[in-house]
């Protein structure tokens, strides 16, 4: 088109309304990428099995660690400075193992390197123990079936069985909150400690060699601090001298957590 | 009843009445949907109007734009100058049909690149009219790269495998350019296979950003960059060996910044910048032929009829632009070699505005803004990265080209993204915005509707 048919004016105005247009194009086009209509939202949760405190997941990427710059600091020894990444991939959220030391436990089980986690996992890095929540990934139901961990129960069930039919009494036990792991009390005597010669052996270095002792009175039991450096708790409170256990109290040996229970038949 | 809004505020009715001024009160409906979404048949999808109307805007101005353009053609170019923009008009038309409205994506970020890759093709069809063909096909395959790329990156798990094989295929590619290539204006950086010409260097900046950028248990797993610095490295020096100097510039600012992103540590950047500096000045000390290229820095007005005649020619006819161009096909830096690549700056000055060049301007840093606020937004850190590293790039291009082709910075000859002309630069500039596109999580609403799914859960 010959710009001269509009004349000198006509040319100029053209001019000025194109440059203007584009101007007001861009702006507008690229302004409106700013116009977002979603916010950070909460699409999975970390709940801490010992303290109960929830942490909210709202990214794709979480890192998971000791340091502080990671998105969730886990403010414990046992875990390494940067320990762990979540993601939500694929068909779900996984876990990666990001060279850490003592490695991640997904429900008392270990893992290489990565897994997929589902709704209610338990998740133990060191000593620290978290539960996976995020509704729309629940667990495939075949998968539950041939886990290793489902199918313990009933060998150890026939065990503890024929222990109380020899002993008259109930038999108490041990859960180790970090990995899941059951210890019975068959015995009258237990000592939990770091070193080698302890009946409960814990490889931490936050417990002493010698840490605690489990007694056994009558049909109940009894939990003393053995002058450990890192001190024994129950229920949050400190251990001093000795104390009697009750079915669901919280042990704490140093950072490692247990929940004992009074009767393992009746769990 | 008075109208509630005409009540003046701190009367009792405006007390009682619901605060509408904040969004707060609005979100915290289970169900909410935001305004310019719809649901429909359980999916969470963009309203069509909008882009609608944009496009009709768009394409009303990109004809005036290109009607302008034709102003002062010969009558045997004029049919098939008109046949090639109609074609370009289809294109765009057929993109927004496909992407738009049957798939319901977001336009803005492509008709920004439209509106960019019309200046060109008009500015091209008013200097070269005979080269309208090939930089039509240059657009289109841009917008096809841009597709390609955005679906690509959908799926995390095939970017993390693909990492690997693009970082060799780029290498391979440069090394492959330094053998075969034969020196042209003063580089070597062409690659002619029969009628097609490449400069693969354009094509590897895509590949770079690509390879650069990583997934969070990737970053947290090595901890350390040195793989990358090795790669990044071997593409700076191959690119220095084949004398493209701009293009390595590119290279390396890109490489700071996917290394400080990666490793959020401001000391390593430092050490990286001293000694590339000490090596930039190793070169120049013992190489005379690098600082010779340099020779009219600074002094352009001393060679105006040769070193400095792209330069000086420049910045006279940008000023008789005026703030709104002298209209498409009158100017006079038309006549300078290279001035629809490297010069391009200085026409659209004469031409079309300095008003259009500052929205020229404007659209490279609101691209680097966008990245920048979106980051946090992104689904993997892989597209965080990405989208602000191709940000960064195209600012970083733009600002050597503008400032080269002024004298504010030496002359490198890298070209404007989306406004030279040149088939692999516009390749790359659409690879490139497809790292922004990829970033939103808005381009996939499979991502968007579990997002609300799991928000209504949790």
């Amino acid at each position: 088109m010959d710009l001269q048919l509009l004349g000198a004016y006509g040319g100029l105005i053209f001019r000025v309304l194109l440059s203007v247009s584009i101007l007001f194009f861009l702006l507008i086009s690229l302004l409106l990428l700013f116009n977002r209509n979603y916010g950070k939202n909460v699409i999975a949760r970390f709940i801490n099995a010992i303290s109960g405190e929830t942490v909210d997941i709202s990214s794709w990427e979480v890192s998971l660690g000791r340091a502080k710059t990671c998105d969730i600091v886990l403010n414990n020894p046992t875990v390494s400075r940067f320990h762990a990444v979540v993601v939500r991939r694929g068909k779900g959220w996984m876990i990666f193992d990001t060279n850490s030391k003592s490695g991640i436990l997904v429900n008392g089980k270990k893992i290489d390197k990565r897994a997929f986690i589902y709704d209610g996992d338990i998740i133990s890095m060191g000593t620290s123990v978290l539960t996976f929540r995020s509704p729309l990934f629940k667990r495939p139901q075949a998968q539950k079936k041939s886990d290793a961990a489902y199918q313990k129960i009933p060998a150890e069930r026939k065990v503890v069985t024929a222990a109380r039919k020899d002993a008259g009494r109930a038999i108490s036990a041990l859960v180790n909150l970090a990995d899941q792991s059951l210890v019975l009390l068959f015995a009258e005597d237990y000592i939990i400690g770091r070193a080698a010669d302890c009946d409960i052996v814990l490889p931490v270095m936050t417990v002493s060699k010698h840490h605690a002792r489990l007694l056994r009175q009558g049909s109940s039991w009894r939990l003393e601090d053995l002058r450990s450096r890192a001190g024994t708790q129950l229920n949050g409170t400190d251990v001093i001298g000795s104390v009697p256990l009750r079915g669901g109290d919280v042990i704490n040996v140093g950072g490692v957590y247990f929940r004992f229970i009074a009767d393992y038949m009746n769990e | 009843m008075a109208d509630p809004k005409t009540k003046k505020r701190g009367s009792v009715y405006a007390v009682d009445a619901p605060r509408r001024t904040g969004t707060a009160t609005r979100k915290k409906h289970k169900n909410y949907i935001p305004p310019d979404l719809e649901l429909k048949k359980g999916k969470i999808r963009e309203k069509i109007g909008k882009w609608f109307v944009l496009m009709i805007f768009l394409t009303v101005l990109e004809a005036a734009m290109d009607l302008s353009a034709l102003n002062g053609l010969t009558e045997q170019e004029l049919p098939g100058v008109i046949l090639l923009l109609g074609i370009y008009f289809a294109a765009q038309w057929v993109y927004y049909f496909v992407a738009g409205v049957l798939l319901r994506r977001r336009m803005e970020l492509e008709m920004a690149g439209f509106l960019l890759s019309n200046i060109s093709l008009a500015i091209t069809a008013s200097v070269y009219p005979d080269r309208i063909r090939t930089q039509l096909i240059a657009v289109i395959g841009g917008i096809l790269v841009f597709a390609f790329l955005t679906w690509f990156m959908g799926n995390v798990n095939r970017v993390t495998v693909s990492r690997m094989p693009i970082g060799i295929a780029a290498v391979g590619l440069l090394a492959l350019t330094l053998v075969l290539a034969e020196y042209n204006n003063g580089a070597k950086n062409w690659l002619f296979l029969g009628p097609l010409s490449i400069q693969p260097s354009e094509i590897v900046k895509v590949a770079f950003v690509f390879v650069g950028a990583a997934t969070l248990d990737k970053i947290q797993n090595t901890r350390s960059i040195a793989k990358y610095v090795v790669f990044a490295m071997v593409c700076v020096g191959l690119l220095f060996l084949m004398l493209d100097f701009g293009t390595a510039l590119i290279f390396f600012a890109t490489f700071l910044i996917i290394a400080f992103l990666r490793s959020g540590d401001i000391k390593t950047i430092v050490l990286i910048c001293t000694a590339a500096l000490m090596g930039g000045i190793f070169i120049i000390l013992y190489k005379p032929y690098v600082a010779s290229r340099f020779a009219t820095y600074r002094h352009i007005w001393e060679y105006i009829d040769a070193g400095g005649m792209q330069q000086t020619r420049t910045i006279i006819y940008s000023l008789s632009g005026g703030l709104f161009g002298v209209g498409l096909g009158n100017g006079k830096l038309r006549n300078v070699f290279a001035a629809t690549e490297d010069l391009v700056f200085g026409v659209v000055c004469e031409e079309l505005g300095m008003l259009t060049a500052i929205a020229i301007m404007a659209a490279y840093v609101l691209l680097l803004v966008y990245a920048i606020r979106g980051a946090k937004y992104a689904r993997s850190s892989f597209y965080a990265i990405a989208a602000c590293s191709a940000a960064g790039m195209i600012l970083f291009q733009a600002m050597l080209n503008v400032f080269g082709v002024t004298d504010i910075l030496p002359f490198t000859g890298v070209t404007l993204p989306f406004i030279s002309r040149g088939g692999s630069s516009m390749l790359c500039s659409w690879g490139l915005l497809a790292f922004l596109k990829s970033m939103d999580i808005r381009t996939y609403p499979k991502v968007m509707r579990e997002l609300y799914q799991q928000k209504e859960r949790i």
